[in-house]
């Protein structure tokens, strides 16, 4: 009988650790697809309309989700007390707070930050070329992550329950 | 008894002592005499300064770089009340402008004619101040780039200069800015009730104010619009509808479309519209009684408003001139001199002050 829990405990909790790692792949998916959706919001605002970089991201932060969204009203709030002399800087204040929920990558984040250091300093025709490349880029990121989540998501979920299973039988 | 005894040989004792409170006491009289004749005249200027150094920090610092905005806050109480332009210029000294002459800042907010360590504006900090200006969005103040001027919120006019980019004869844009001149809107309550008492006691006449740059002009007609649009029991004006072309945007400084300005309750505001165009249009579809313009010139101005004023609505303008005789060489305002459309010409100076009103011709 107690063999019988502790093995199920030792399951359930290798099946939750390897769901877990598997979680982390869609969910930086998600992310990733978030942040091109903000960043197309954001382009129809500046190119378009030519809103002030400030309520753009207000904006954008109501059209998004959790920790996307979380992430431009924070910027938002950075601009608005003026304290930065640039948007990147009020970018990676921003990032760095959010650091632990956000599963972007390096390379991502160097993406987002060089645009960021373009947007709002140039005029609409700098703005168009900036958001077509970063949007471009972005879709490539999303593209990879799409397949290393297709290749890796399952991969955790069965190491998850396969190595409990495993466990048990070495240990039992 | 003991008690008198001991004040007694206190006093006789220490001559000294009695000399001081003497001294003092004249002092405090001396004091008190002061304050309640100066009382008046303190007040209204410490409200006039508490007014400078509040629009400084609410709308011009949050727009500078720390380097300068710290400089400009620890300018005295003094200084700051009469400061009316505060100038940047890449790589050459920072200065403002007051009571007519311009000044060197250095480090410590101190002012003086003489160039002993001065700050010494860099091109980054035009720069930044740029960015600052238009909200970290250079993009969303490009039609201001062209026109070469924006407008802070508060109706502050800020001039630029730099390097200018064409197209087909047109202004592109401007980049490389090196030059900003931060203009401090004043809001002057009041100082139009001269002209308004010689002018409007029985109806409004077209009027022209002429003047040379920094003389007032502007707060003039912008005191002149609030008291004609929400009325004044003291003049007997019971409030017109008015329609303001604020090409500049520097009447009712208007900050996304709203005036931050007084500009009086019925007056609606076209904001950074050409002048002509702005004109027709507010006859074609506000119905105004009233039509004020900024520094009219041109052919195209003239036309527009002696249309204006053949269909009954009465024009208040303004125009850049030392007199009646250089406010002719204009073009536009020479064609309606001729053609009497306006009725009245006031001459403005800043001979005791901006706002001096010179002369008020009857025509």
């Amino acid at each position: 009988m107690l063999k019988l829990i502790g093995s199920l405990i030792v399951i359930t909790a290798t099946t939750i650790l390897g769901f877990s790692y598997a979680r982390v792949y869609s969910e930086r998916v998600n992310q990733l697809r978030a942040m091109q959706y903000a960043l197309n919001i954001l382009e129809t605002e500046i190119v378009y309309s030519a809103t002030p970089l400030m309520e753009a991201l207000i904006y954008v932060s109501e059209k998004t989700e959790n920790n996307i969204s979380m992430l431009f009203s924070m910027m938002a709030d950075i601009l608005n007390q003026k304290s930065v002399t640039d948007v990147v800087e009020a970018f990676y204040l921003a990032f760095n707070k959010l650091k632990n929920e956000l599963y972007l990558e390096k390379e991502e984040v160097e993406v987002i930050a060089a645009f960021m250091q373009s947007v709002g300093s140039s005029d609409l025709e700098g703005q168009k070329k900036n958001f077509n490349i970063t949007i471009k880029k972005m879709e490539a990121f999303e593209k990879r992550a799409e397949e290393t989540r297709s290749k890796n998501e399952k991969l955790y979920k069965y190491l998850g329950v396969c190595s409990g299973a495993i466990l048990i039988i070495l240990l039992v | 008894m003991p008690e008198k005894e001991s004040v007694k040989p206190f006093i006789k004792n220490n001559p000294e002592t009695i000399k001081y409170i003497f001294v003092l006491s004249y002092k405090i009289t001396v004091i008190l005499i002061n304050i309640i004749l100066r009382k008046g005249d303190m007040q209204m200027y410490a409200r006039d300064e508490s007014y400078v150094r509040n629009t400084l920090e609410k709308d011009i610092l949050p727009a500078l770089p720390k380097k300068l905005s710290s400089i400009l806050t620890k300018i005295s109480d003094e200084d700051i009340s009469s400061i009316e332009e505060i100038r940047l210029r890449a790589e050459r000294p920072f200065m403002v402008y007051k009571k007519g002459q311009d000044m060197f800042l250095n480090e410590d907010g101190v002012l003086s004619f003489l160039l002993s360590r001065p700050v010494i504006v860099e091109r980054q900090d035009i720069e930044k101040t740029l960015t600052l200006m238009s909200n970290y969005s250079i993009y969303s103040i490009e039609e201001e780039l062209k026109q070469g001027f924006l407008t802070l919120k508060g109706g502050h006019r800020v001039g630029l200069t730099g390097r200018i980019v064409m197209e087909d004869r047109n202004i592109r844009t401007m980049k490389n800015i090196s030059g900003m001149n931060i203009r401090i809107a004043k809001e002057i309550k009041g100082c139009g009730n001269k002209i308004i008492k010689e002018i409007y006691g029985e109806g409004i006449k077209h009027t022209l104010i002429a003047s040379p740059p920094g003389c007032g002009k502007t707060t003039m007609l912008r005191d002149i619009i609030r008291v004609l649009s929400s009325g004044d029991r003291d003049f007997n004006i019971k409030g017109f509808k008015i329609g303001l072309v604020d090409e500049r945007s520097e009447i009712a400084g208007c900050y996304l479309g709203v005036p931050q300005r007084d500009v009086g309750i019925r007056t609606d505001v076209l904001d950074a519209c050409p002048k002509a165009q702005g004109m027709f249009m507010l006859l074609r579809s506000m119905s105004p009684e009233i039509i004020a313009v900024d520094e009219i010139g041109s052919v195209e101005d003239a036309e527009a408003i002696e249309d204006a004023i053949n269909s009954g609505v009465k024009i208040i303008a303004t125009v850049h001139g030392r007199n009646f005789n250089e406010i002719q060489k204009r073009q536009g305002v020479k064609i309606l001199i001729e053609n009497k459309a306006f009725e009245r010409i006031v001459i403005l100076s800043r001979r005791s002050g901006p706002g001096t009103i010179e002369e008020i011709i009857k025509i």
